[in-house]
């Protein structure tokens, strides 16, 4: 009775793991209120070359599942996700592809796909390509998951080095008294 | 029983500490440096090279390892440090062949330290994910006691070929090719008009710098771009996702909001653009300039490339001399590279008449751009050239009609018919007349059927009024259905910024604003809107009158 017991408990946790299955799909549902973009942010603009692309995304993740809603800022005439791939440690073990989809503003995409095992900061990088006023451009949009962690933060200082004003500097009344200065050294074989 | 077999690491452990504690102490003297010779500047051994770094050509819309080049580091900042403290020596810059030269009294021990920063005019290349630190390349220690040759190659780091290979190695290129790429506009610009001269500017770069929008400190800077809140530019890095340090249109182009915003005077709102979207034309004129300069800096190649995805095996290419332009017109960033390019280049093809070169373009935009009272955009910018010139009025008109605008005769677009596809995009600017009628105007607020129109930086949603203050203060009054800002400019600076939120459906103004004037000045104003704002799907429909206080 125990076993049998410690079986159907075991099924129904695998049920309620993958209720949510690796997919992508257009959403029946429409989002009115998209990304908030600053209004009119005068101080602080962003001004960026072609690449901004208008689409938003929302993500959420419950290992190994990672879901992403992508989001239609304006009509897009053609939407595909081709590929995603996973960045800085992370394997993407399952993806389902969805081709030449048509957005109007607010409709939107939803892919839920399976990650690996991973640590820290890692980014699943989705390519997809936009068809907008005839036009087709490619591009990758990478979506963050984890925060950073102590290994990555050390491989990340290990080659910035203080410099320290030198010792050969002018002492007395006309002293140079430079500040320290940091560098990423880069050296050269 | 066996103690030390069964408790055999308890037992060494043990057995360390007590022969430790029992054995006599002898005191190790300190140790004491060993002296550094010195190294004493200027004298008959020279140490000169060459320095180059790995160029990977982004032209076919890819990047290509397989055909990396060498290019000279030019005008970049090097020092020569005595290797036994890292002393600094000497110091100087490489000319345009990356040649340095550095004479020593003496022999000795010496190493090169290259920074990925020019002095004049001064660029920064550094990292914002680690504090800002500088990049700066670093050589081996060389005994030296003759004069010697030392060339130094900063490598890509790309190990295999394009289609299965990968950084391996530091990416000691990437700075030196930001670096030249900048270098290669500033001395453009410096050979016609000599005059001017460019603030510093720091570009933030990083491997680890990825269109994500978060921290930038851990390398999330949304895209690359240029942030007018601190005046720098932030490059991606990221590999296998968007790499930018080799798409050198990118750099000139971020390069371009920064000249634009120091050097000249930008007013665009920023935010989302690409190429056949009817945009504000402040942010139409900014962003179709930064391709437009691109392909100038780097004339003849004049193909804008962006490279990225797996390998950076992926991207996409803009023409700038002539690509699909959907939307033709003052509002089209497409319309307005080629306008501008066509000015510039010494290729003409129907309707274009003009190779008028960098020259006057600076001329332009450091002068009549930086002090229009209208917003800036292709208006303000042919109407400051005619100014200059003005022989050159009808081949400017002939270009302009290329592209489904009229002959300009003002800044403010007065005349103009080609509305974009909605008839309340017309006038460009409306005047009001202080102490006159009501100016109606309405913003397309709608993310209905139509919903290309709702972003917040579309033609749609952007309007202009101009008047002329006869007192001190000015009252505007405004109605209005729906949420709406409200933004006043004397040339280009702000002078007050209005924001009404509607947020129920009860009672909404009118709004009175008393807005701090001078006397026979002329007053820009700027009102928009946003589907991302307005409480209603609706048109928002506006009426502004002014009065003198």
């Amino acid at each position: 009775m125990k076993i049998l017991t410690f079986i159907f408990l075991n099924m129904l946790l695998l049920t309620c793991a993958f209720s949510k299955e690796v997919k992508t799909i257009k959403l029946k549902t429409k989002f009115a209120q998209f990304h908030k973009m600053d209004f009119k942010n005068k101080k602080n603009r962003i001004m960026c070359s072609q690449k901004s692309i208008p689409l938003s995304f929302e993500k959420s993740f419950a290992a190994p599942l990672l879901t992403v809603t992508f989001i239609a800022e304006k009509k897009i005439d053609s939407f595909s996700i081709k590929n995603a791939r996973g960045i800085d440690g992370v394997a993407v073990s399952k993806f389902q592809k969805l081709l030449n989809q048509k957005l109007d503003s607010g409709e939107a995409i939803e892919s839920i796909v399976e990650l690996g095992d991973f640590k820290g900061l890692v980014y699943v990088a989705f390519d997809v390509s936009l068809t907008i006023n005839g036009i087709t451009t490619e591009h990758t949009i990478p979506v963050d998951i984890g925060t950073l962690s102590a290994e990555q933060i050390i491989e990340r200082k290990k080659n910035i080095k203080e410099i320290k004003p030198s010792s050969q500097t002018k002492t007395g009344t006309n002293a140079i008294t430079a500040p320290s200065k940091l560098i990423h050294e880069m050296k050269v074989d | 029983m066996d103690f030390q077999k069964f408790f055999p690491s308890i037992f060494l452990t043990l057995t360390l500490i007590f022969q430790s504690s029992c054995k006599p102490k002898t005191e190790t003297p300190a140790a004491t440096p060993s002296p550094v010779t010195p190294i004493t500047s200027g004298g008959a051994i020279h140490i000169s090279g060459i320095l180059t770094y790995d160029y990977v050509s982004a032209a076919s819309g890819k990047l290509d390892y397989a055909g990396v080049t060498q290019r000279p580091m030019r005008n970049v900042y090097v020092e020569l440090l005595n290797a036994g403290n890292d002393a600094v020596v000497s110091s100087t810059s490489t000319d345009d062949n990356g040649a340095y030269d550095f004479s020593i009294a003496n022999g000795g021990n010496i190493k090169l330290r290259i920074y990925a920063e020019m002095k004049t005019p001064s660029v920064i290349i550094q990292d914002n994910t680690n504090s800002n630190a500088e990049y700066a390349l670093v050589s081996p220690a060389y005994p030296i006691t003759v004069s010697t040759v030392k060339n130094i190659r900063a490598v890509s780091g790309w190990s295999g070929t394009n289609a299965g290979g990968s950084y391996s190695l530091s990416r000691q290129a990437a700075p030196f090719a930001m670096l030249d790429s900048v270098y290669t506009i500033t001395k453009k610009i410096k050979a016609v008009r000599p005059a001017i001269s460019f603030p510093p500017l720091k570009i933030n770069w990083s491997v680890d710098n990825v269109g994500v929008d978060g921290d930038v400190s851990i390398g999330q800077i949304t895209t690359s771009h240029f942030n007018t809140g601190n005046n720098q530019m932030y490059i991606l890095g990221k590999a296998d996702v968007d790499t930018d340090e080799y798409d050198n249109h990118v750099i000139v182009h971020e390069w371009g909001h920064f000249l634009e915003n120091n050097i000249s005077r930008a007013d665009s709102i920023g935010g989302s653009h690409g190429t056949g979207d009817e945009k504000e034309m402040s942010l139409a004129f900014g962003e179709g300039w930064g391709n437009a300069l691109s392909a100038m800096a780097l004339d003849p190649d004049a193909v804008y490339a962006d490279t990225g995805g797996a390998r950076q095996q992926s991207g996409f290419r803009i023409n700038i001399e002539s690509s699909t332009d959907s939307n033709k017109g003052w509002f089209s960033e497409t319309s307005i590279q080629e306008i501008l390019y066509d000015i510039y280049d010494t290729t003409n093809e129907a309707g274009d008449n003009l190779s008028l070169g960098l020259g006057p373009i600076m001329d332009v935009l450091t002068g009549y751009q930086k002090t229009t009272t209208a917003t800036t955009s292709i208006f303000s910018f042919i109407y400051g050239l005619k100014t200059l010139d003005g022989s050159l009025s009808n081949d400017l008109n002939t270009l302009l009609a290329t592209k489904n605008i009229v002959a300009v005769t003002d800044p403010y677009g007065t005349g103009e018919t080609n509305n974009g596809g909605w008839a309340s995009n017309l006038p460009v600017y409306h005047s009001l007349t202080l102490g006159g009628g009501a100016v109606s105007l309405s913003l397309y607020g709608n993310s209905g059927a139509s919903d290309f129109y709702g972003l917040y930086n579309t033609v749609f949603n952007n309007k202009y009024v101009k008047f002329t203050a006869s007192s001190s203060t000015t009252r505007l009054t405004v109605t209005s259905t729906d949420t709406f800002e409200l933004d006043v400019y004397k040339k280009g600076v702000e002078v007050a910024s209005k924001y009404q939120p509607r947020t129920s459906s009860g009672v909404f103004g009118p709004f009175v604003y008393d807005i701090p004037t001078t006397n026979g000045q002329e007053y820009s104003i700027e009102v928009l809107t946003a589907q991302e704002v307005i409480f209603a799907n609706s048109i928002v429909n506006l009426t502004i009158t002014g009065t003198a206080q």
